[in-house]
């Protein structure tokens, strides 16, 4: 152990010494502070002032979720409806031929396929409710925040109904004004899902930008080409071109 | 014989000395209050050396007066005042009352503390430690510091005891710390201990702290963890807040001792009894100058250690210092007497001994 120690004492300076060599080294110093400056400069322009940390790809699609829960929120009527007032109408149908088909058809959004407003046919899947009852007969129940909306969706349904199956018998119920508890829990869970994607961006990298100026670069160049003359004048000195 | 059996008391009282510091509640205090008087009492005829008492002494010193300046100025003096005091000081004056009492042997007292803090951890964890193999425990604090000291003194097994426990209390910032303490200690080794060297370190180390407050006050620190996706455990978040409580102002007089406990505690914030951060507690508690101060107060005691003393002993007082600095800069470890304890002990210790393992430098 002894005589590691001795052998590691052969590696240590004096500092004086140290000094002294690169003060008679002084080029070598100014050379490689200049040019790690000149590429810290070069790269910065090359940069366009700026390094971009890119957000996290977590960050992207958690991003992606909340635009789409939002566009969901402010454009869905079913996020619009009073739980506690709601505009309904019930549609019955019998003499049903093919079940599956017919609930695929008002299920699958389908049945909108005719309707003016272009922007909306997917959210209006959401106000219609297909309810199961004996083999030839089902109910439609239709729901919406505006009485005169309501009145217009279900006129608009009984004659697609019609026009899907002409053997189908289509009767629209009475228009009433109902409670409806689901509803309210739909809308809390979207709210909820919304709170919670936006609680994990909170903590999800968004990407960073750090502005490099040229001044920066030059300062940051000249700190970095310092330390890095020193480490080679040190490490020159240390094995064998130790001039004083 | 005897020797044997004085050794193994040695070891059980900072085996139940460690125990009580690791435990909650503050019925701890008492012990060590009652075991400073009796080692005191036991110690009070022999020497002191007042240089080693003046060097270690100092910072806690400088604190406590630039801290009152705020305190009475400001009006803040509020039981938690009282509480940092008490922090600060009864770690110090635990090690201090060692010191009375070992003098000169001190070295082996921190060895004794070394054995007892790992019985201390291994025993009542070990069954977890079979399980999970790391168990956090804040006993990392204390092995950090005995790793720099054992690296210093070259005892390496020992070193390596304290490594391989540093692991298993899995604590990131202890890790980074020691290691990087040690590299200094190396990069000092190699130009021979020059006191001058060493002072420049501590004069950058004082900047880069500076710089380090100056991104958290100007929001930059938050901003770059919450881009860059780095998990500070909400940490960056209430630097902001009680950044934002003093108007953001890095260029600020003291607020006073205490009184970021106070503030969080009328915040009430949950798992944020602490600020987690001493380095900006310390600011908002002496202010820009005040933090100069204190710094400068390091620089002094380095200056003193260099030149009563020698230069290897004031690479560890460097060395054991910029640790303890990286330590605050992301947790409140002014406050760990589990901590604190063997830092002071361990500088007692150097100062009082006699043949460092070292190599002899010129002076």
């Amino acid at each position: 152990m002894k005589g590691i120690y001795e052998l590691m004492e052969r590696f240590t300076v004096s500092l004086d010494d140290f000094i002294k060599y690169i003060m008679k080294k002084w080029k070598i110093v100014l050379a490689i502070i200049l040019v790690v400056t000149t590429s810290f400069v070069f790269s910065a322009t090359f940069l366009e002032n700026k390094i971009t940390i890119p957000p996290s790809e977590d960050y992207a699609n958690l991003k992606e979720q909340e635009a789409s829960f939002e566009t969901y929120i402010d454009n869905s009527p079913l996020m619009k409806i009073d739980s506690t007032n709601v505009y309904e109408r019930i549609i019955y149908l019998s003499n049903i031929i093919d079940r599956e088909s017919l609930k695929n058809y008002v299920e699958a959004g389908r049945v909108w396929d005719n309707w003016d407003d272009e922007n909306f046919r997917h959210y209006f899947s959401d106000l219609v409710t297909w309810y199961d009852s004996t083999t030839q007969t089902a109910e439609i129940k239709i729901q919406h925040y505006e009485e005169e909306e309501c009145e217009k969706l279900a006129k608009y349904l009984v004659e697609q109904l019609h026009r899907y199956d002409n053997e189908l018998r289509v009767l629209s119920g009475d228009a009433l004004v109902s409670r409806d508890e689901t509803i309210a829990d739909v809308q809390t869970w979207y709210i909820n899902r919304l709170d919670d994607i936006q609680g994990q961006l909170e903590h999800t990298g968004a990407g960073y930008m750090i502005e490099v100026t040229v001044p920066t670069a030059v300062v940051i160049g000249a700190m970095a080409g310092t330390i890095l003359s020193l480490g080679c004048l040190f490490l020159l000195f240390l094995y064998g071109k130790k001039e004083v | 014989m005897y020797r044997l059996i004085k050794y193994f008391f040695e070891i059980l009282m900072m085996f139940v000395v460690y125990v009580l510091c690791d435990a909650p509640g503050s019925k701890k205090y008492i012990v060590i209050v009652l075991m400073e008087l009796g080692f005191f009492v036991a110690g009070r005829k022999k020497k002191w050396s007042v240089d080693a008492i003046i060097c270690i002494f100092l910072p806690v010193i400088v604190y406590f007066l630039v801290g009152f300046i705020g305190t009475f100025i400001n009006a803040s003096e509020y039981v938690e005042t009282i509480k940092i005091i008490v922090f600060w000081l009864l770690p110090l004056m635990f090690a201090f009352s060692l010191y009375v009492f070992y003098g000169e042997k001190m070295s082996h007292i921190v060895d004794v503390q070394f054995i007892g803090s790992c019985l201390a951890y291994l025993i009542p964890k070990g069954r977890f430690i079979l399980e999970t193999i790391t168990v956090e425990s804040m006993f990392a604090y204390a092995y950090g510091a005995f790793f720099v000291y054992y690296a210093y003194k070259k005892r390496w097994g020992f070193c390596a005891i304290a490594v391989v426990l540093m692991l298993l209390t899995d604590k990131r910032i202890v890790l980074l710390a020691a290691i990087f303490a040690v590299l200094i200690q190396g990069f000092l080794w190699l130009f021979r201990n020059d006191k001058r060297l060493s002072l420049g370190i501590w004069g950058i180390a004082s900047v880069i702290i500076n710089i380090y407050l100056w991104l958290i006050y100007s929001g930059t620190l938050q901003r770059f963890c919450e881009g860059v996706g780095i998990n500070t455990n909400g940490r960056t978040k209430m630097y902001g807040k009680v950044t934002e409580w003093f108007g953001q102002n890095f260029f600020m007089s003291g607020q006073g001792i205490g009184i970021v406990e106070i503030l969080l505690s009328a915040w009430r914030v949950k798992d944020f009894a602490n600020l987690h951060n001493d380095l900006l507690k310390l600011h908002i508690e002496l202010g820009f100058i005040g933090l100069l101060l204190f710094l400068t107060s390091y620089g002094i005691v380095f200056y003193l250690v260099g030149k009563k003393y020698d230069t290897s002993k004031m690479k560890l007082f460097l060395s054991m210092t910029i640790y303890t600095m990286m330590l605050f800069a992301t947790d409140n470890v002014s406050i760990y007497i589990i901590y604190l304890i063997p830092v002071y002990s361990i500088y007692f210790a150097v100062l009082t001994e006699k043949h460092p393992k070292e190599m002899i430098e010129k002076v």
